[in-house]
């Protein structure tokens, strides 16, 4: 009796096993490595975008509306963001199509340049968040369930950040704020540290997975550190759930933003985000002024929309691959 | 894992109502109050406000949260007269003449040294405790003796000790002053809320040995005073209800039976329950609001013929770059007065002199007084003079819980910037704020604030006393203080001749600039239709004694 099972390297780097023989005899076990050739060729798992993604590319324009006026240069706005320029609190009209605030800024141009401010640090929290979750997880999910002072550590670690956990995601991400401060930096750390353990688990959760195939056990017998065998094999192969979840945690990084401004944490006046613009507008809706908060909530709400497109693109991709197998 | 390919739609609908949803839970959205005024009798006036404090038993005020209820809950021995003012503003305070309230009377001895106060005696207590020389003297000796109080600086230097009450006899009390000229002061504070009289009987009941003056008890136990009301339901930081004290004599104001208040923290949420008649009143409204409201038949928007309420920009001294006279003066001709009374008071503010103190006064001037306008042009010079040709920068401080003061500073950092100052706002919260108010830590900031006595020597002295928390500049001059102290020495400080040393110590405040008197605002509260009788007061506060209110 033979069985035969594939690795799954999509990177195809490194010694591959692609034959596990079982003869009669139990205790013989033949091994056949096949330097070069990766899971990656031989299954043809390499991931790229299927046909179903690109048909569905269209998913993708809102994506690319919000890039757009994320770029848009606020020298081309018809007023500066920032700079009172007309009556406070009046109506849209032809100058100023979106209304001003109570402060006498243009709400559109407004509007507009929050685009960078919000856009731009979601993407760093995101990215961030990605960098610290798939490190940590891989390091706690690898090396957790060993006799030593690593997997202590890392124990440790992981039971500290199911305590972390705990903690509702809006109060800890006031109190990161308060502690660190109100900067662009502080804000983009502050909320990472926030959004990094609900990724770590699932980074942990396919670590323990991935940790028990074979060709784990493979580059353990072949002799690589324990070190390199997490950071060569183990991360490669559990890190996809955190791509996935990409685009998800720079919408929450984004909701998060704008609700920090919205309970007056955020940025300093009169810096555009969104949810300082909502706070200060949620006052004037209430006596009719509904302009000054409509507007951001609306380009608010669609940001978060298209990206979960973009979300829905990539799992949509990916389902249909593992479906079908097909590259 | 899959997803829907028909998810987006419910998804949008979903972000949409959490963001409603988001906007009706949070705290700039508050629901209003359940007890509506339309089915209360005429004799209970519902009220909103912004906020409520919770301490009451500070030496001789209470949390700022809880100071415009102290007007209506505790006494003081005389008080500011109510006139007319004329056809389209409300009644006002005589300012230079005080008349009785807990005191039928008072004499003043030939020398002017000597003032004799005759108590009324049908007054009691919220506790029932009547009225007498020793709740007099016992409460300036709390008010001299605890700490924390705000009498010492601000009654100086007309009174600087308790020692200057003596008892004549059980209804009669002297206070003696070193100098005749402080007479007008004296009498100032002691008609405003540093003279508040206490019930010394019930509060010595609670006193301790480490806590002689009861301030740990009074904290939570509101009713110590003899004012027309005393505190009924009371939940801290929500509501509290005024009841009628029946020991307040009814020909010193009447006022409904029971106000109740409210607390209702966003101006917006306020402005509706005014506008649906779910209050009779709502306190610390918007500007753009009151505007909004002026031709309402269905709801008053008092204005004043005049308004100690300032908004006021403070340059602090003690460190860069407003440690420099010529910054400051720069930075005076770089604030947009024009723009910032018509954007983000709409109408509903004056420019007034530029100084502080009150032009109505007798014997005031302000021949040679320095008036400054919008000059950018102006503020760079001077800039340049100071050695910034380039310009400067600086952070200009904000209470988050004010609005107003955030749009005028976007006025002010829009405006500045054609002078080369470039601003960056910083807004912060309340506790924040007042904490840095009083340490002096920001660079510059924004403030609403009032002197409550407008006699000359308060006034001048109430920004300016050194080392208090109250300069808020953290400013100090000797020459200034040899000014007022030599307008403080003619007899008679209401005089021609007084009023030259007065204009000419305003003078030197005014051109020093570390306080910039920006606008004067007029009051931040409407009422229905229904209800009369609100009288400015120079405390800014609601004597509900003088409100009627028809059905």
């Amino acid at each position: 009796m033979s069985t035969e099972t594939t690795s799954t390297h999509p990177t195809g780097t490194g010694p591959t096993v692609t034959d596990l023989t079982v003869t009669d005899s139990p205790n013989t076990l033949t091994l056949s490595a096949t330097p070069g050739r990766t899971p990656a060729r031989r299954t043809g798992r390499r991931i790229r975008p299927s046909a179903g993604a690109l048909r569905h590319a269209g998913w993708l324009v809102p994506a690319a509306i919000v890039l757009v006026l994320t770029l848009w240069p606020n020298d081309w706005l018809p007023f500066p963001p920032t700079a009172s320029v007309g009556a406070a609190g009046s109506a849209p009209d032809g100058v100023h199509w979106f209304g001003t605030d109570s402060a006498g800024m243009d709400v559109f141009s407004r509007t507009i340049a929050s685009f960078r401010i919000d856009v731009l640090l979601g993407i760093l929290v995101a990215v961030l968040t990605t960098v610290i979750s798939g490190a940590v997880g891989v390091l706690v999910g690898f090396f957790e369930g060993e006799r030593s002072v690593t997997g202590t550590i890392t124990r440790l670690i992981g039971r500290g950040l199911d305590l972390f956990q705990a903690i509702p995601i809006m109060a800890a991400a006031l109190v990161a704020v308060v502690a660190f401060g109100l900067s662009i930096p502080s804000l983009v750390i502050s909320l990472a540290v926030v959004l990094s353990p609900a990724q770590i688990r699932l980074v942990r959760t396919e670590v323990l997975r991935v940790r028990e195939l074979g060709y784990i056990d493979a580059a353990t017998i072949a002799g690589y550190g324990r070190f390199r065998i997490a950071v060569s094999r183990v991360l490669p192969n559990s890190v996809w759930p955190l791509v996935e979840n990409l685009p998800l945690i720079f919408a929450t990084s984004i909701m998060i933003l704008a609700a920090l401004g919205f309970l007056g944490v955020g940025l300093q006046p009169p810096t555009p985000e969104w949810g300082a613009m909502i706070a200060g507008g949620s006052s004037d809706a209430a006596v009719g002024r509904w302009w000054t908060a409509l507007f951001p909530s609306a380009a608010l709400i669609g940001t978060v929309l298209a990206t979960l497109s973009v979300r829905d693109a990539l799992v949509v991709s990916v389902a249909n691959r593992r479906a079908t197998g097909r590259g | 894992m899959t997803r829907s390919r028909r998810g987006l739609l419910p998804r949008a609908l979903a972000a949409l109502a959490l963001v409603g949803l988001l906007a009706a839970c949070t705290p700039a959205a508050n629901s209003t109050p359940t007890d509506s005024s339309s089915s209360d009798a005429s004799d209970t006036l519902v009220v909103a406000i912004p906020a409520l404090g919770s301490k009451w038993g500070m030496p001789d005020t209470a949390d700022d949260g809880l100071l415009p209820i102290l007007t209506n809950v505790r006494a003081t021995l005389i008080r500011k007269p109510y006139v007319e003012t004329g056809a389209d503003t409300v009644p006002g305070q005589d300012l230079y003449s005080f008349g009785p309230y807990l005191a039928k009377s008072y004499d003043v001895s030939e020398d002017g040294l000597t003032y004799t106060f005759h108590l009324r005696d049908d007054i009691t207590s919220a506790a029932g405790n009547p009225l007498t020389v020793d709740d007099v003297i016992w409460s300036y000796e709390r008010k001299f003796g605890a700490e924390g109080g705000q009498t010492p600086e601000v009654n100086a230097p007309a009174i600087t000790s308790a020692s200057q009450f003596s008892k004549v006899d059980d209804s009669t009390v002297a206070v003696t002053i070193a100098s005749a000229s402080d007479g007008l002061l004296l009498l100032a504070v002691m008609a405003d809320y540093t003279g508040y009289i206490y019930d010394s009987v019930l509060l010595k009941e609670h006193a301790t040995a480490d806590d002689p003056y009861a301030l740990a008890w009074s904290d939570s136990n509101p009713n110590f005073g003899f004012g027309p009301y005393s505190v009924g339901d009371y939940v801290a930081g929500q509501s509290v209800d005024l009841v009628k004290n029946p020991g307040f004599p009814s020909d010193l104001g009447t006022g409904p039976n029971e106000v109740r208040m409210r607390v209702i923290p966003d101006a917006g949420t306020r402005f509706n329950a005014l506008s649906s008649g779910d209050v009779d009143m709502a306190l610390n409204l918007e500007p753009q609001d009151l505007a909004e409201l002026a031709d309402s038949s269905t709801i008053t928007v008092p204005t004043a013929a005049k308004s100690n309420a300032w908004l006021i920009m403070s340059m602090l001294t003690n460190k860069a770059p407003f440690d420099d006279t010529l910054v400051r003066q720069a930075m005076s001709y770089a604030i947009p007065y024009d723009q910032i009374i018509d954007n983000v008071y709409f109408g509903r503010a004056t420019r007034g002199t530029g100084g502080l103190l009150d032009p109505d006064a007798p014997g005031y001037t302000d021949e040679n007084l320095t008036v400054y306008d919008y000059d950018p042009a102006k503020a760079k010079e001077l800039l340049a003079q100071a050695g910034h040709p380039d310009g400067i920068s600086f952070t200009l401080t904000v209470d988050s819980t004010v609005p107003e003061l955030e749009s005028a500073a976007v006025q002010m950092k829009t405006a500045a910037a054609e002078s080369g100052l470039d601003i960056s706002i910083e807004k912060v919260s309340q506790s924040v704020f007042f904490e840095g108010r009083g340490d002096h830590t920001p660079q510059a900031f924004l403030t609403r604030d009032y002197a409550i006595s407008l006699v000359p020597s308060y006034e001048l002295r109430l920004y300016t006393h050194p080392d208090s928390r109250n300069n808020l500049a953290d400013w100090t001059s000797t020459e200034f203080e040899n000014l007022v102290t030599a307008a403080e020495a003619e007899p008679d400080p209401l005089s021609d001749a007084a009023g030259v040393k007065w204009s000419a110590a305003e003078n030197y405040l005014v051109n020093e600039s570390p306080l910039n008197f920006v606008a004067a605002i007029q009051p931040a509260l409407a009422y229905s239709s229904t209800v009369d009788g609100f009288v400015w007061r120079t405390d800014q506060f609601v004597d509900y004694t003088q409100i009627t209110k028809s059905k």
